[in-house]
Parts: C-alpha cells; structure tokens; sequence
C-alpha cells in the first residue's frame, strides 16, 4: 500500500479541517427518483436541505442530485450495491476537504465570505448552500452542533484554509495553536 | 486671533489633548475634534489651494460636502490623499498637509494661474492643445495634470490590509441624524433586522438590542439592483498606526448590505451664496459655523456678516451670536425680510439689509470685508473676519438617484427633492425635502464679477464659466457638466450643481424643471480601490489550485508555472541546471528511457446513464458508438459555431460509463458547455455527468520502460502486456496492494505510454513510489515544458493551435467529422469558408539552415512577396528547439498548408527581428509511423 500524507492545516479553536469522510456523488436517472428513494430507504430533500439517515447525510447537490457523507468507508459500495440502477453513483471522496467553522463568532467569521444570510432564522439547522466563500465554491451546511461546514475542492484547499484563517484572525487568541 | 477655541462648551473632552502637524508645523486639538476643527481651533484658516487657479482656499462646511480642505493624510505607503479635512477624527500624531501647492501654502508659485485665469476658462484646454493630436498623452495632458490635479499617489504599495463582508437586514437606515435615530428605534421595536449607518462618529442615542446593528463611520456609497448597498466602514483611519487595532486588524471594511427596505436619512447639504470672491477663506456655509460653535467650540471668526435668504438661517445665527460672534450685519436676500429675521436682528442687536445682496468680498488669503448693494443700490462696504452665507437647503438625494431616479424640483422650497425611488426605499427628514427653506427667495448669482463668483469650489468653476458654456452652446446640463466639470470628480457636485443649473437655467431664460438636473452615481465619497479589492490581492488576487502532487514536486525541486488558477510544476532542475537543460534531459528520459508528469489538471468528467453514448455521439464530432468497453478514443468537440472547442479523451469503463479528458484551459468551459447541450439542446437525454477532475491524481507514465516499471506497481492478476492492454485500452485494476485504479494507455508524448490515476489522496505518495520503483530505470519526474516540447515533435494541436478560431480542417483533424450522425456544431462547420483549403492550416516548420530559432507569433509569407499585412499567410503557433531533432521546429498554420509541403516559406517576426527561411513539412516530427506508442 501507498503511504497517506494527508493534508495537514493549521487549526485553531474556531477553526478545525472536518475529520475525512466518505462522500459519494448521486444523481438520478430519469424517473428514477423515487425507486432511488424506495432503495435508500428515505426521502431525499427537493430543496437545499440536508437529511441525515443512520450515519450518513444527504446533502442537496443540485436537481435530482445528492452528496452523501459518512464516516463509513463502505459508503460507496454499499451505495453501488443498493442504488446503481437507479442513480450514477460517483466516488467524491477525495474531491473534497472540509473545514469546520464554530465558536460565538462562527457567523461573523463567515459573512466575510460567504455572501448569503447566515442568520438563524434564516438559514435553517438543516439548510445546505452551495455558494462561494471568498471567491471559491463550496457547498456550507450546519451540523448538529450548531457549528458550520464548508467543502471546497481538494485542490483549492490549502486556499479555502488560508481565506478561513485570515476571517477568523481578529477572533483567534494569540498563542493558540 | 480670529478662528479661536470657545471656552466651554462643544462635544469634545477637553481633558484629552492631542498633537497633530500639517504641513509639518505642530499643533494641538482634543479628542473628538476633526481635523477641520482642529484646525480653526489653531486660527488655521488658509487649508488648500485650488484645482486650476491655485487660489488660497478655507473651509466652507463641516462634513463629507466640503470642497476645499482636502488633504493629503499620514506618510510613506500609507500616504492617502484627497481626504476632506471636515471628516477626519483627530488622533495623537495625525500628519496631514495640504495640497496642490507649490512650494508651499502661504506662497504659492502657481498661483500665477490665477492672473491667467482667462485662459483657463471653461473648455480652454480642449481648445488650446489639439494640435498635434500625439502631444496630448505625451505632453500636454502630463504638464496640465502636475499644474492641476488633486493630491499625490505614495506609488507605493498600500501596507494596509482590508476585508469584505455581507450584511442582511429588513430595513436599511442610512444617516444617524434625528429622523434616521428615530426611523431606527421604531424599525428595532416592531422586530426588524435593522443596520443603521452613520459617516460621523459622536455616539447616537439608540438602544442596545439584538436586533440592531449600528455601523459608525460607515458611509453608504452606493445603491445597486435587488436592494442590494455598497458601504464601506473605516475601523482604523481615525487611530495611531501604532495602536493595536491599526497594527493587526484591517483599515476599511466594504459591506454589501442586502436589505428589504431602506429608509434615507442623509439630511440636507446647505447652498453657497454666488457672488465675486465668496472663495476667500472665512467664508462659510451658516450652518457648518454653527455646527464648529456647538460641537467643536470653535468660533470661525469674530465678527461676522450673514448672508441669506429663508428663515432657516436665524438659529444659526443666534448659536453664532450666543457664541460671543459679533454680528455686524444680515444681508437679506427679500426685499421686506422676515418676521423671524427681524426679532433675531432686535434681539441680537445687528442691522438687517433687506432687500440687498453681496456684491463681493475682499481680502487676500482671508475675508476682511464685503460690499453689500443694498436695496436702493447704494454699496456699504464692511469689515469682518467672516461671512456666514445660506442659499437655502438642497437635499442630500445622491441615493435616490444611482438606478436613474429622477429628482424633481419643489418650488416652494426652491430645491430639488427625490423623483422615482429605487425599490424598497423611502426617504425621510431634510433628505425629503422636509422642514427646509422656509419663505425661501432663491439667488442664484449675485453681484457683478462672474469670473470670481466660484460656483463649484472643488473644480474652480466660476459662474462666468457656465455664462461662457452656454455661449458656445453647451447649454444642456450634461453638456454643461463635461464642458465646465461642474459637479465632478471627488466632490460629485455636493455644494455646487443646484447653484450651477440654476444660473444655467436663467441665462438659457428656462425654468429649472425645464433645465433638467444631472443625476448622480456611484461612490458617493470617494471609496479607496484597496477596499474593493479587500483581501484578494498579491499572490491572494486569484486563487491557487495546487496539484495532489505538488507536495512531491516541491519536494523534488520543482520550478512552477500558473496556468489558468492551476500552479504545475515546469521542470524539475537538478543541481545547477538551468531551464534548457533541465527540459532537454526530460524529454530525454521520456524518449529513452521513462518519465512520469502529473496530469491531474486535465478535466475529467464521469458520465453514467442509458444515453451516455448518445451523449457523447452529439457533443463530439467524432463516433462513438462502436466503443468497446476497456477501450479509450481520441474525442474532437466543436462549438455551435462548427469551430473546435476542445481535444480530449474518452474511455468506456462500463456499458453505460464513461470519463472523459478535457484540456486544463478549457475544462470548466466544457462542463458547461455540457450542462447547456444537456439542459437546453437535449433535454430528453437520460444522462448524469460530473467533475471528478479533484476526485483523481492521475499521472502520465512515458518511455520505452513504461511498461516495466508499471507491472511493479498493478497488482497481479492484470496483464499489461502488448496484446492484453494495447494502445488505446482503459481499465481499472488496483495498484501497490489493493488501491483502486483507473488506468489508460494513452500517449501525448509519442512513446509507450500510460495514464495512471488513483484517488488524490494517494498523488504525492504514488509520485514518490514511482521514483523508488523505477530507480534502476533511472525515472525521471518531468514538467510542463518538456510535454509541451514533445507534444510539437508529436504535432499535437495544443492551446495554441485550439485558439478558438481554428476548425478540424484547420487542424487536420476533418477525417473525425462524423458523416453518419448529427452533433453540435455540424451543420455550420459545413460552411464552404470553413473547409477553404486556403485557410490557415496545420504545418510543421524546419529552419532551412537548422540553426535559427522560430518564435512563435512570426508571420509566413511566401520568400518573394514583399513584406505586407496583404502578402500575410499565417503564422507560426508554436516553436520549440527540439531535443530529439537537435534543432528548431515548429507548428504553424500556413494558407493551403498541406499542399505546400516540401516549399520554402519566409518566417518574419518584425517584432523581435526575426527573418529567417523554413521548410514546410508536416506537422509529426518525430516517429510519424507512430510505432513507438504501440510499442
């Protein structure tokens, strides 16, 4: 086997690279929605929302489009073996890096970057966004901690941490490593 | 002493001083004083020289309209100029100086353009310097900008740092006055999100409650489509740069706040009075002499001639007069005055000149009299070291007017209001006209000195200059405006452009409503370029893709190059080598023995679905539908247009699977292009596809040792060899022990060849086991450059030549046309010009000497023909010295190309001298049997 260096970011108390995850790209086949649902076990959200089943999320990605995420490895496979008829099923499990946004000021880290309203009563527990954080897509969802998450492409990782990090900088104690 | 500090009074603490310089002499002010204030506190009175006659110029207002104080702030990069003196919040150590004088305030040399003045009328410069037309850039219009012009850029780069933000609310309150407090507090109680924001800095009275956000500082500057408003709030201009706020956080802060509704608030702006030399210092607006009396406890003079013609004015009076400011007398516009003028006159103890005007004033670098024409056209000249003037009140509606609304004149006040709202807003107090000008009389010129009777301060446009634009039939306002530059620049005609169309509407003898207003736009302060920027500038200007290999490549010394957002790694130098050397002995490793290349930025798409093929059979040009499955197929794409889009790659791994390989320029215009072929063009499809590009590190793996030292990496059973996996297979078997795989036999460089990609996580790493796997091969890492060298000996169409103006007939690409099926971009890559034989295409090119280099860019033309853009038939696209030849070749696209193989072509590149004879041959340099690949 081939050693793993895994990208390695700076963190600091609000601001944390989000533990790897399997993630595995779905889009529906033509009137297959529901036998993809029917297969899976739950219904997929229409709109940018987020459904958790068991350990694994489903995030909106589109129409008729899902991410989902757990922290299973077997996730695609088992996705493969339930659902291919009815969906492709695409690894994405190195597309992405996620980093994880939390603390009082998580909101005001965030509205640096990312141009919608992140204001409770606004942007719902369970709402997914698929915006930019500075000039980078992302896909921004809450999790169940309250705190924020962002997924960007792997390769503009190393700059979605580095627009992060300079957002966060005024909320950072100096010191903390 | 004329401008001195009240004893008491004012919202500054006095028990704070602060020292301050301008123009390099110290002084002292306290906290809470501007600048401006701080100041005339000190009797400074003269504070700038003007725009065009270098007259000496004080201060008219007390806030973000003053036309004449502008200064140049701090030193080094921080230098920023053009800042007005009025809002500036004094603080330990501020050095400010004035501008645009030369050498210095008190003297300036270049006030001889003030006896020139009749030379620099309006338009005087369009008219004088128009021949020759090239000395304008060159000479005239330098020369004029270092006479003219505003403050001085550090031309150094801005140290400060600054950021972005969004902001949300239901009501937006712009200005901290009394109606926007007020609008702010009734907002907040019925549960509105609500920002308010105010340019000033003294505290509000507003409650501290969850639901609102006050922005101090903060300037609204412009209004834009779906309620959405530009702001910028300044964090750090007001403090020390040694303080910690200004040493680590940003200086400025730009907001774009999206709110539901807006309520305007932004007050009135008072209007000059115009009559001969009201610039002199000591002349002021009415109410910026109350504001300095009240707020700052300054008194700008001692004695004091008011100059009005509404009510408005009396309070300001009484705080002057209660100031201890005496009051010599109240020039009246209205011929019986006013009840409320005359208690004020009786209880103050000052004469009133009914009826009467200001005739001019006098002075050298300071007001020290008038000359008043009273009613019966008798002058009486007066002393005084200050004339407080009030035209009436116009209505701050820049807002109200950036998505095109219309101001609409109030006669009863004499003054624009807001016309046609942006949607969502709502204009209140001063801003909308209320409770202004009462039994106003308007004047708009006064006196018998038009050429010094200044209108717009800021641009030295005088009433003689509007007289003259309308002469010479520049007679409608926005004429006006460009032939004058009334109401232009940094000022925006805050103070000047009621008073500018007015006298434009009485010499056109129109009414104003007839004349029309200019409308204003966005920024309504100036708004420093950095904070638009924020924080993405320098190397942080665009962002950085980094390959899942990078880390290898830097490791192995790397040397990088952008393309597009991507950073790639360009040669791996060894020891002392430079550039050449390091590509030749890559490209060398490749033809000889093996070398790998990351290739992960070509764009990779997966695509699934029961119409896959039919996908594919309409986006590319060329067939698809005999794929068999482990098979990859060269794929052409062209535009709706019938030019090609894009070359790449695509491999069946499954019945209804497939990934397909742009090139890294245009992979993310492809997916969209397949987003629209697919959503718009053919809807009916059932096809799914998407980017996997960062999903995979793929490396390319090249030479005649490929194969060895790839059957050390996949794990066994898989067959490798010629027969089981020949050139053009795809399949996906695992690697190093069970890591899925994807692998393709695919050649850009000419030799045995492979594309290996495996899940990114594992790039640097599968580098890194290449080069210990393939050591006693000697395998070696290469870059960009030397696949760029070896894909011109190969004659592979590139960026170059995919320039978006070739066709598949240019490329000789036109045997992929498919005749068996329809695909976009078909029908119009039928079109005769496109298939002319005598367009530019495809060739090779050998210097007939084989020594002289061919630069890309040359032009072609035939060896007899003079040199002229008619006898033009090409040019080369891409030139390299080969390593594998030992000389220098190239790609170019030559008129009727493949037909001229064999002749002689002249390659002439006027640019770089560049004039040498070449071969046309065809376009494969290197192994044209292609034997190599099959290896």
């Amino acid at each position: 086997m081939l050693d793993i260096a895994p990208l390695k970011f700076p963190e600091s108390e609000v601001l944390q690279s989000l533990s790897r995850m399997s993630i595995a790209g779905i889009a529906a086949f033509k009137g297959r929605r529901a036998a993809l649902e029917a297969a899976l076990g739950l219904t997929l959200p229409h709109t940018p929302r987020r459904v958790a089943h068991g350990t694994t999320n489903y995030l909106w990605n589109g129409h008729d489009a899902w991410l989902a995420m757990s922290e299973t490895p077997a996730l695609l496979e088992n996705l493969t073996t339930v659902a291919a008829k009815f969906a492709a099923i695409t690894d994405q499990s190195d597309g992405f890096v996620a980093f994880r946004v939390s603390g009082f000021h998580r909101r005001a880290i965030l509205k640096k970057l990312v141009p919608i309203d992140l204001h409770q009563d606004v942007f719902a527990p369970d709402a997914v966004a698929l915006t930019l954080a500075g000039q980078l897509p992302v896909k921004l969802w809450m999790q169940d901690d309250g705190s924020f998450a962002l997924a960007g492409l792997r390769s503009f990782s190393r700059a979605l941490h580095h627009a992060l990090e300079e957002a966060a900088r005024e909320f950072v104690h100096p010191g903390h490593d | 002493m004329t401008a001195h500090r009240l004893p008491a009074g004012g919202l500054i603490d006095r028990g704070r001083p602060l020292g301050f310089t301008f123009d390099g002499k110290r002084y002292q002010g306290f906290a809470g004083d501007t600048l401006a204030s701080a100041l005339l506190a000190n009797d400074v009175r003269l504070v700038g020289r003007s725009f065009k006659y270098h007259r000496p110029r004080g201060l008219i207002a007390a806030g973000v309209e003053e036309p004449n104080a502008l200064v140049e702030l701090r030193s080094g990069g921080y230098r920023e100029p053009n800042t007005r003196a009025t809002v500036v919040e004094l603080f330990e150590g501020l050095e400010a100086r004035s501008q645009n004088r030369f050498p210095s305030l008190k003297f300036d040399l270049l006030g001889v353009n003030s006896l020139l003045a009749p030379l620099f009328a309006a338009g005087f410069y369009y008219k004088t310097f128009m021949w020759p037309a090239s000395f304008w850039e060159k000479l005239y219009e330098p020369a004029i900008r270092r006479a003219a012009g505003l403050g001085r850029h550090s031309r150094q780069a801005d140290p400060d740092t600054y950021e972005k933000s969004h902001e949300f609310c239901d009501v937006l309150v712009i200005g901290g006055g009394t109606s926007g407090i007020a609008a702010a507090r009734e907002a907040a109680a019925a549960g509105a999100r609500v920002i308010l924001c105010d340019e000033g800095f003294a505290p509000l009275d507003l409650p501290d409650a969850a639901n609102l956000s006050v922005f101090m500082r903060c300037t609204v500057f412009g209004v834009y489509d779906g309620g959405t408003y530009g702001a910028v709030q300044r964090l750090t201009d007001h403090l020390p740069a040694s303080h910690p706020s200004a040493r680590g956080g940003p200086r400025q802060r730009f907001m774009k706040i999206v709110a539901d509704r807006s309520i305007l608030a932004s007050g009135a702006f008072e209007r000059p009075m115009v009559f001969g030399y009201n610039d002199l210092p000591g002349i002021m607006l009415a109410g910026a002499v109350a504001t300095y009396v009240t707020r700052y406890a300054v008194a700008p003079g001692t004695n004091a001639v008011i100059f009005l013609n509404h009510d408005d004015v009396v309070p300001n009076v009484q705080i002057m007069a209660d100031a201890g400011i005496a009051i010599t007398a109240i020039v009246d516009v209205r011929a019986t005055s006013s009840e409320a003028v005359r208690v004020l006159s009786h209880r103050i103890q000052a004469p009133v000149f009914a009826g009467a005007v200001i005739d001019r004033a006098h002075g050298s670098t300071a007001v020290s009299g008038v000359d008043i024409i009273d009613a019966r056209g008798t002058k009486i000249s007066v002393p005084c070291d200050l004339v407080a003037m009030s035209g009436g009140w116009n209505p701050v509606l820049h807002l109200t007017s950036h998505l095109d609304g219309k101001p609409i004149w109030d006669e009863a006040i004499a003054a624009f209001v807001p016309g046609t709202l942006p949607h969502g807003m709502q204009v209140v107090g001063a801003a909308a006209g209320c409770g202004i000008n009462a039994n106003i009389q308007p004047l708009w010129l006064s006196g018998q000195h038009p050429a010094k009777s200044f209108v717009d301060f800021q641009n030295d446009v005088t009433a003689r200059d509007l007289i003259l634009a309308k002469q010479e039939g520049f007679a409608a306002v926005e004429h006006l405006k460009r032939y004058t530059t009334l109401g232009m620049a940094t000022d925006q005609g805050k103070t000047s452009n009621v008073n500018g169309l007015a006298i434009l509407a009485t010499e056109t003898g129109k009414t104003i409503p007839e004349t029309g207003t200019t409308r204003f736009r966005p920024p309504y302060t100036p708004v420093a370029l950095g904070v638009l920027a924020g924080p993405h500038r320098g190397k942080y200007f665009k962002p950085t893709r980094l390959t899942p290999t990078h880390d290898f490549a830097v490791a192995n010394h790397a040397t990088f190059v952008e393309a597009g957002l991507w950073l790639r790694a360009r040669y791996f130098a060894q020891g002392t080598e430079d550039r050449r050397a390091a590509v030749f002995r890559e490209v060398d490793a490749v033809r000889n023995g093996v070398g790998f290349c990351d290739v992960t930025t070509l764009g990779k798409i997966d695509i699934q679905g029961p119409d896959s093929v039919k996908f594919l059979e309409f986006v590319y040009a060329n067939g698809w539908n005999d794929l068999a499955i482990g098979r990859v197929r060269y794929g052409l794409m062209l535009r709706e247009d019938g030019f090609v889009m894009d070359d790449g790659t695509c491999a069946r791994l499954g019945q209804q699977h497939f990934v397909m390989t742009t090139t890294t320029a245009n992979a993310a215009k492809v997916m969209q292009h397949m987003e629209f072929c697919h959503q718009v063009l053919a809807p009916a499809l059932d096809v799914c596809f998407v980017s996997v590009t960062d999903q995979w590190a793929q490396l390319a793996i090249a030479g005649p040792h490929a194969r060895r030292v790839l059957q050390r990496l996949v794990d066994p059973p898989f067959d490798l060899s010629n027969d089981a996996f020949p050139h053009m297979a795809a399949a996906v078997p695992t690697i190093c022990g069970g890591i899925a795989a994807r692998l393709f036999r695919l050649s850009f460089s000419g030799e045995l060849g492979y594309e290996l990609a495996v899940p990114a996580r594992y790039g640097n790493a599968l580098a890194a086991q290449l080069m210990q796997t393939g050591a006693d091969f000697n395998i070696t890492p290469y870059g960009t450059e030397a696949l760029g060298v070896m894909r011109i000996e190969k004659g592979h169409p590139a960026g170059p030549e995919l320039n978006g103006q070739t066709t598949a007939h240019d490329l000789g690409l036109a045997r992929l046309l498919s005749r068996k099926k329809d695909y976009v971009g078909r029908a119009l890559a039928a079109r005769p010009a496109l298939t002319d034989p005598h367009r530019p295409t495809l060739v090779g090119l050998k210097p007939c000497d084989r020594r002289t280099i061919l630069r890309a860019g040359s032009h072609l033309l035939r060896p007899e023909a003079a040199l002229t853009a008619a006898n033009d038939e090409g040019f080369v696209t891409s030139a390299i010295v080969s390593p594998t030849l030992g000389y220098p070749i190239a790609l170019a696209l030559l008129a009727n190309g493949p037909a001229r193989i064999g002749e002689t072509i002249r390659v002439y590149d006027p640019i770089r001298n560049g004039d040498v004879l070449a071969d046309i041959v065809a376009p494969v340099f290197h192994d044209p049997a292609g034997s190599r690949r099959h290896a």
